[in-house]
C-alpha cells in the first residue's frame, strides 16, 4: 500500500511539473535558458520586420541609376549599389520579402499535406498505411531538386508557383514524423476514449491526434522553413527560381558573380542573409525539439 | 435468484489471441464464458497480466475477439455496423485505469465531458450542453467552476471523477470499470470507489469491474469472477466466494489477502503458490494451473477442464470437483 501510495505521489508530481507551462511557456522558457536560440529568434524578427517594412525605404528596389553603379557600402547606400545602380540595401529587403514568404508559405502547404499524410497512414494502419507510406518512399527517393529544375523549366517560374513546387517536395519528412506519432498517440487511452464515444476517425484524427503532435510539428515546420530558403535560393540561384526584375536573396548572389571580385560586398550581403536566416531556423528548430520533446504529454 | 433476472451481456467461449509472429501468439483470453445481469456488478479479480483488462475491452468491442461471441441484449458486439456501433457505444461505457493518459491533455474539462453529448447530439443547444456538463460535475463531486480548467490543473483522484463524468455523460446502462482506483493512492480509492457505488445505484447501472485488490471487489461486486492465465477458473456470489473458495488458484488468492489483525494474521495459515506464471505465449497442457497446483493429478496436464455448476450460481473449473458431480 505504502509503495503503491508513494509511486501515485511521484507520478503526480512529474506530471504536474510537466504541465506547469504550457507549449507557449515551455517555447519562452528555453529562449531564456538557451542564449543561442534566443540570439537567432532575435536574428529572425529583425530580420522579418525589415522584410515586412520594406516600402518605408526612400529607394524603389528597381529604380535604376546608371551614375551610381556598383557603390560601396556608405551612408548613402548602406549596402553600396549594384550593376545598375539600384540600392543594394532596399534590395536585399525586398528579396527577404520573397526568399521568407516562399519558405513560410511552401513550410505551411508542406506541413498540411504531410501532416495529413503521415496522420491518417499512422492511424488507420494497414493497408492505408503500406499504400501511403511506400507513396512517401518513392516521393523520398525523387532526386527533388534535378525534378525542379525540369518543372521549373516548363512551367514559367512565378513566385507562387515556386511556393506549390517546394511545398510539393518538402512534405514526407513531416509525414513520416507525423505517422510514428499517430501511431504512439492512437494507442493512448484518451484516443480509445474517444472512439469508444462514438467519435468519427476524422473528429479523431482532428480534435485528439494532430493538436496532441503539435510540437514536433512546430520543430519539424521550423526546420523546414530553413529547408524550403535554401532550395528557394539555389534554385533562384541556377536562374529558374525567382525572375528578374525581381530581388529574391538566390537571384541577387546570381547576378552578383560577375562582380565578386571588384566589389565583394554584392556577394556578402545576400549570402550572410540566407546564412543568418537559415542557421537561425536551424538552431531555433533544434532548440524547441529539445524543450517540446520530453514534455510530450505522458 | 437467476431466472427473474435478466442477461444483459452474455460472453461465449471468448478467445482472443494478439499475434506475435507468424507461429506464436500470445493468449491474452482464452475460452472464457460468463453471463452479466441487468443492474448487477460482476468483479473480475486475477493477477497481473491474467487477461482482465484485455477481456473487459474484447467484451465492449474496443479490441476485435479472436473468436467465440459476446452477446450484448441478445446483438453480437463484434458484428456490429456503423449505426449500431454508435448506439452500442450511447449504451455501453469505460472508466480506465490510468487517470493521466485517459483524457486528451489538449482539451479542457468541459470538451472532455462534452464531447460524448456532441457526437450522440444529445443536446440541443450550447446552454443546455453547458447545464448537463455543470450537473456532471456536481453529480462526481467536483466544482462546476472547473468545467473551464485543462486537465493537468486536477489530482489523479479529480481526474478520475473527469473520467467518470465522460462515460456517464451519454446516460450508459453498462459500464466497464477498469481497475478504476488501482492508479490512485489510497485515501482516494475510497472516496472514488463510493462514488461509483452511488452512482450505480441512482442510475441503475451494470457495471464489469475489472480489479487486483481483492477486497475492494467484494466491496463493490456482487458476483465475481477468478481469472488466471486468461482462463476464468471460478465464479460464483461474492459472499459465497470469498466465504467457501473453491477452485485451489482461488484459495491461494484469497489467502493472500493480509488481515488487519496482527494476531489472527500470525495464526493463520497462508497458501504459498510454487513457482511463477507460465508464459501467455506457451500455456501449459490440460488445466493452467496445473503445474502450480498442490492438488493436480495426471489428468489436470491432459485435459482442460470445464466450467461446472458445482452449486446454484457457483461455477468452478478444476477436476478435483470432476467424480464428486
Amino acid at each position: 500500500m505504502d509503495n503503491r501510495f508513494k509511486r501515485t505521489k511521484v507520478r503526480e508530481e512529474n506530471t504536474v511539473a510537466h504541465y506547469e507551462r504550457g507549449m507557449c511557456g515551455d517555447i519562452l522558457h528555453t529562449l531564456k535558458e538557451n542564449k543561442l536560440a534566443m540570439l537567432c529568434a532575435i536574428i529572425l524578427l529583425i530580420i522579418t520586420l525589415m522584410a515586412i517594412l520594406a516600402p518605408l525605404s526612400p529607394y524603389d528596389p528597381n529604380a535604376q541609376d546608371v551614375t551610381t553603379i556598383l557603390q560601396k557600402p556608405s551612408a548613402k547606400h548602406w549596402f553600396g549599389t549594384d550593376e545598375l545602380g539600384r540600392d543594394y540595401f532596399t534590395r536585399a529587403l525586398y528579396g527577404g520579402r520573397i526568399s521568407l514568404s516562399v519558405g513560410f508559405l511552401s513550410m505551411l502547404l508542406s506541413t498540411a499535406i504531410g501532416t495529413l499524410i503521415g496522420t491518417v497512414s499512422g492511424y488507420r494502419g494497414g493497408k492505408i498505411d503500406t499504400v501511403l507510406m511506400r507513396f512517401t518512399d518513392i516521393f523520398m527517393s525523387v532526386p527533388s531538386m534535378m525534378l525542379m529544375v525540369v518543372i521549373n523549366a516548363v512551367f514559367p517560374p512565378k513566385v507562387y508557383s515556386m511556393i506549390i513546387i517546394l511545398g510539393l517536395f518538402e512534405w514526407c519528412q513531416i509525414a513520416r514524423i507525423t505517422r510514428a506519432e499517430a501511431l504512439s498517440l492512437k494507442e493512448r487511452d484518451f484516443v480509445i476514449a474517444a472512439k469508444h464515444l462514438g467519435a468519427s476517425h476524422s473528429r479523431v484524427i482532428f480534435r485528439h491526434i494532430i493538436p496532441n503532435m503539435s510540437s514536433s510539428i512546430i520543430v519539424a515546420g521550423s526546420l523546414a522553413v530553413a529547408r524550403a530558403i535554401l532550395t528557394e535560393s539555389a534554385l533562384s540561384f541556377v536562374g529558374l527560381g525567382v525572375q528578374l526584375p525581381k530581388a529574391s536573396w538566390g537571384t541577387m548572389l546570381q547576378s552578383a558573380q560577375m562582380y565578386m571580385t571588384d566589389v565583394p560586398t554584392l556577394v556578402i550581403f545576400p549570402g550572410l542573409f540566407i546564412v543568418l536566416t537559415v542557421f537561425s531556423f536551424n538552431i531555433l528548430g533544434d532548440a524547441l525539439r529539445v524543450a517540446l520533446e520530453p514534455k510530450m504529454i505522458k | 435468484m437467476k431466472d427473474n433476472r435478466k442477461v444483459l451481456m452474455e460472453v461465449k467461449n471468448l478467445k482472443k489471441y494478439f499475434r506475435i509472429d507468424s507461429k506464436r501468439s500470445l493468449k491474452a483470453v482464452d475460452n472464457v464464458s460468463f453471463e452479466i445481469y441487468e443492474g448487477e456488478t460482476l468483479g473480475i479479480v486475477g493477477e497481473s497480466g491474467c487477461g482482465k483488462t484485455t477481456c473487459g475491452r474484447t467484451c465492449i468491442g474496443v479490441y476485435d475477439k479472436t473468436d467465440g461471441q459476446v452477446l450484448y441484449k441478445g446483438k453480437d458486439v463484434h458484428a456490429m455496423k456503423g449505426s449500431e456501433i454508435k448506439e452500442f457505444t450511447k449504451h455501453v461505457q469505460m472508466i480506465f485505469q490510468d487517470p493521466y493518459s485517459s483524457l486528451d491533455p489538449r482539451l479542457k474539462v468541459h470538451d472532455i465531458i462534452a464531447e460524448g453529448m456532441q457526437i450522440h447530439k444529445l443536446v440541443a443547444s450550447k446552454e443546455e450542453e453547458m447545464k448537463v456538463v455543470q450537473d456532471l460535475l456536481k453529480q462526481v463531486g467536483l466544482n462546476p467552476e472547473h468545467a473551464s480548467r485543462y486537465v493537468h490543473e486536477f489530482s489523479g483522484g479529480q481526474r478520475q471523477r473527469i473520467g467518470i463524468a465522460r462515460a456517464l455523460a451519454v446516460n450508459p446502462e453498462f459500464l466497464l470499470c477498469d481497475e478504476p482506483i488501482s492508479a490512485l493512492d489510497v485515501s482516494v480509492q475510497a472516496q472514488v470507489i463510493n462514488l461509483l457505488v452511488k452512482l450505480q445505484k441512482e442510475r441503475n447501472l451494470t457495471c464489469m469491474f475489472i480489479a487486483h485488490d481483492l477486497s475492494m471487489v467484494k466491496h463493490i461486486s456482487d458476483r465475481v469472477g477468478v481469472m488466471y492465465l486468461g482462463n476464468m477458473v471460478e465464479l460464483a456470489d461474492s459472499d459465497e466466494l470469498y466465504e467457501e473458495p473453491l477452485h485451489p488458484y482461488t484459495k491461494a488468492l484469497l489467502s493472500a489477502i493480509p488481515i488487519p489483525d496482527p494476531e489472527v494474521e500470525r495464526e493463520r495459515q497462508q497458501i504459498r503458490l510454487e513457482g511463477e506464471v507460465p508464459s501467455p505465449v506457451n500455456p501449459p497442457e490440460g488445466c493452467r494451473f496445473c503445474n502450480r497446483c498442490p492438488y493436480a493429478t495426471s489428468v489436470c496436464s491432459e485435459k482442460t477442464p470445464a466450467m461446472k455448476e458445482m452449486r446454484d450460481g457457483h461455477f468452478v473449473a478444476c477436476h478435483i470437483y470432476d467424480e464428486k458431480k
